[in-house]
């Protein structure tokens, strides 16, 4: 059956994507794509359709647009592929085709948004609204705060919020967060290293999470959830970056929800609904250290007797009685450090290559 | 409940045979007074009930807001001018767009310590019932010296006795407006909470404590008519601001009081970001500039301070697989 203007003209208005009009394209898309659109420009010529050159002309230069789409997607492989998630912001338009990386609470989908990366990080349950909004909130004003101080880079750059029907009818809370290349979660790193990494590996990590804990307190923020998941470090140039803050809380709140997962972490005020303080951080993150180092519940034997000391002081039970100044955490490890391992040098570090 | 819908020439055709034929809108409290027989209307008996605002066909996306008022002494006017300017509370929030689906509920304290119906609450009623709700309302007018009202049993049963969609379906806090001149009691007495509501506390609740349990699920307002016997007092709104900072909203004129809820509800929503077009839109819907001058005034402190509003997007997302809320303390 050979296109009619009157055809084209239906088939762009019905349209909501490059696809709706030039359907499937097969194993050779762009000469499929070329064969489609020049068939459609010659049923759209003003050379073919007497007395509606008005008519002709605007369907041909809409047709051109719809091509340009098509091509455009085309060469970033989403021609044909379901959109898994869209959302119009201002003037800024989200779409992602990848499936989502599933959270304890939020689902994180890939994005691409005015040409940017993006992730969409979205609640799972309107009921999680509040923590998307609360980390929203941290984020915001660490972001702010921070901006062109060295500290800024332990942590992860926000770019706005909104609200999106879901297709079951549910009102669910986007943050939208800029993806940091080149990073691994901590808990990456553990799964490529279950025996645990050498003190001098670890110790950067642990200085990263220490600093960027040491920023936020000074801000009166508790991150709330300082897991093997939420710490990525990247190997390039050693930097980490705490992320996840949907879990922060303002020195003397309770902590709202735990990671599942990782119940087993946290300190005991958390559970008991106490007020959380810097403290509870570095409960959090000591535990974290003794697992890089390849302990348990305890620091294994092999570590050296005044790293396992300082990391004892930070999981004491009743958090008046713990270290909970994160700076001053610092300063004593990198003394410890020094004594043990003389001047600070940049030890390479590899993640194995997956296959 | 909340299944009919708000009709505008509902309400008007009825006002308009109470003036027609000289009756009141608050027909118990006239019975009540008429017959000496002192109790709460059975309706509003707080007394072993869940007042529950649920979503229907009519209603899919039902908002609850809840209005407690101070019945006591000179503030006895309120459900009064609530009661006349239900209409354009009703026109602004609907027809502006402020929310589709409201679905309001009354009350009515008094002072557990002396008063005798010292909690009334309604039902959640999206129609012309939460105007027979107001009329049910028996406005004490007593009110002793002291400065206390139990602010704290009307908040109490809104946290502990309410069951509401908009939260539990949908994440969204509903409103509470507690409008008063009085202060609340520093926590909720367990035999007081047993009399009238009937539940059994182990021990008292601090208000602090009931506070945070309440702001979980709602977002809440209190207003001080500052024109009234004692809402000019500066002890009564820094007691007030201590426990809802900026949300308390000192209202020069009592009579402002629907427009306050409308401008407040707007602003939370994020459908108004300036207070100058929300008070036009109320000016557009019938109600007088004055007042609509009066509650964007009480609320500018707090929309200087209020954090910003994630607005509502249009897109495409999945419904998810799973809640996935099982880490809540």
């Amino acid at each position: 059956m050979t296109l009619t203007l009157n055809g084209l003209i239906q088939l762009m208005l019905r349209a909501t994507e490059p696809e709706d009009i030039f359907g499937e394209l097969g194993a050779t898309p762009e000469d499929a794509l070329r064969r489609q659109y020049r068939a459609m420009v010659i049923a759209a010529h003003p050379d073919h359709n007497p007395g509606q050159w008005a008519a002709a002309n605007q369907a041909f230069r809409q047709l051109r647009d719809w091509h340009a789409t098509a091509q455009r997607k085309l060469a970033d492989g989403t021609y044909g592929r379901p959109e898994r998630i869209r959302a119009a912001s201002g003037g800024r338009t989200y779409v992602g085709y990848a499936a989502p990386i599933t959270g304890d609470l939020c689902d994180l989908f890939p994005a691409r948004g005015d040409g940017a990366p993006a992730l969409l990080k979205v609640a799972r349950s309107p009921r999680s609204n509040d923590l998307l909004a609360a980390e929203a909130h941290a984020l915001r004003r660490l972001n702010t705060d921070l901006a062109g101080q060295p500290v800024r880079a332990h942590f992860p750059t926000y770019v706005e919020s909104f609200l999106l029907r879901d297709t079951a009818g549910s009102q669910r809370h986007v943050n939208v967060l800029r993806p940091e290349e080149g990073a691994y979660s901590l808990a990456e790193v553990l799964r490529a290293y279950p025996q645990g990494l050498h003190p001098a590996d670890a110790a950067w990590m642990f200085n990263r999470t220490l600093a960027a804990l040491g920023t936020a307190h000074g801000m009166r923020i508790v991150h709330g959830a300082v897991l093997p998941s939420h710490m990525l470090i990247r190997p390039s140039d050693h930097n980490g970056i705490l992320i996840d803050w949907c879990y922060s809380v303002a020195v003397g709140a309770p902590v709202k929800a735990i990671s599942t997962p990782y119940a087993a972490d946290y300190p005991p005020e958390v559970s008991a609904k106490q007020g959380a303080t810097s403290a509870t951080d570095l409960y959090m993150a000591a535990r974290l250290m003794v697992r890089l180092l390849g302990g348990g519940a305890e620091p294994p034997p092999s570590v050296p007797k005044p790293i396992q000391a300082l990391l004892r002081a930070c999981l004491i039970p009743a958090p008046a009685r713990r270290h909970s100044d994160a700076w001053q955490v610092l300063e004593d490890f990198r003394a410890i450090l020094g004594d043990l391992y003389g001047p600070p040098t940049f030890r390479p570090f590899r993640m194995p290559t997956v296959p | 409940m909340g299944h009919s819908d708000w009709s505008d020439a509902a309400y008007q055709a009825r006002q308009n045979h109470r003036r027609a034929t000289k009756t009141t809108a608050f027909t118990y409290d006239s019975a009540v007074r008429s017959s000496g027989v002192v109790k709460v209307h059975d309706q509003m008996n707080p007394y072993g009930v869940t007042r529950e605002s649920r979503d229907s066909a009519v209603h899919p996306e039902s908002l609850a807001i809840a209005v407690i008022f101070d019945v006591t002494g000179s503030m006895g006017s309120v459900p009064r001018v609530m009661q006349a300017k239900l209409g354009a509370l009703m026109r602004v929030l609907i027809q502006r767009g402020y929310v589709a689906h409201p679905q309001v509920l009354f009350g009515a304290v008094g002072d557990a310590t002396c008063d005798r119906v010292p909690l009334q609450i309604g039902q959640f009623e999206s129609g012309l019932e939460m105007d027979e709700d107001l009329g049910k309302v028996y406005i004490e007018g007593g009110g002793g010296g002291q400065v206390f009202e139990s602010y704290e049993l009307a908040m109490y049963f809104m946290a502990r006795h309410t069951s509401t969609d908009c939260y539990e379906k949908r994440g969204h806090k509903g409103y509470l407006f507690t409008i008063g001149d009085e202060k609340p009691y520093a926590s909720v007495s367990r035999h007081i909470v047993h009399e009238h509501i009937g539940d059994g506390l182990e021990r008292d609740l601090p208000l602090k404590k009931l506070l945070a349990e309440l702001h979980e699920r709602y977002e809440h307002f209190h207003i001080v008519p500052t024109n009234t016997s004692h809402g000019g007092d500066p002890a009564i709104q820094a007691h007030w601001r201590a426990l809802l900072g900026e949300r308390v909203l000192m209202l020069d004129d009592e009579a402002a009081v629907c427009e306050t809820i409308a401008l407040t509800i707007g602003l939370c929503e994020g459908t108004l970001d300036d207070l100058a077009v929300g008070a036009a839109d109320l000016v557009a819907a019938g109600c007088d500039k004055g007042a609509a001058a009066t509650a964007a005034t009480a609320l500018t402190p707090y929309a200087a301070v209020r954090p910003p509003v994630a607005r509502a997007v249009a897109g495409l997302l999945p419904a998810a697989a799973g809640m996935g809320d099982a880490g809540r303390l």
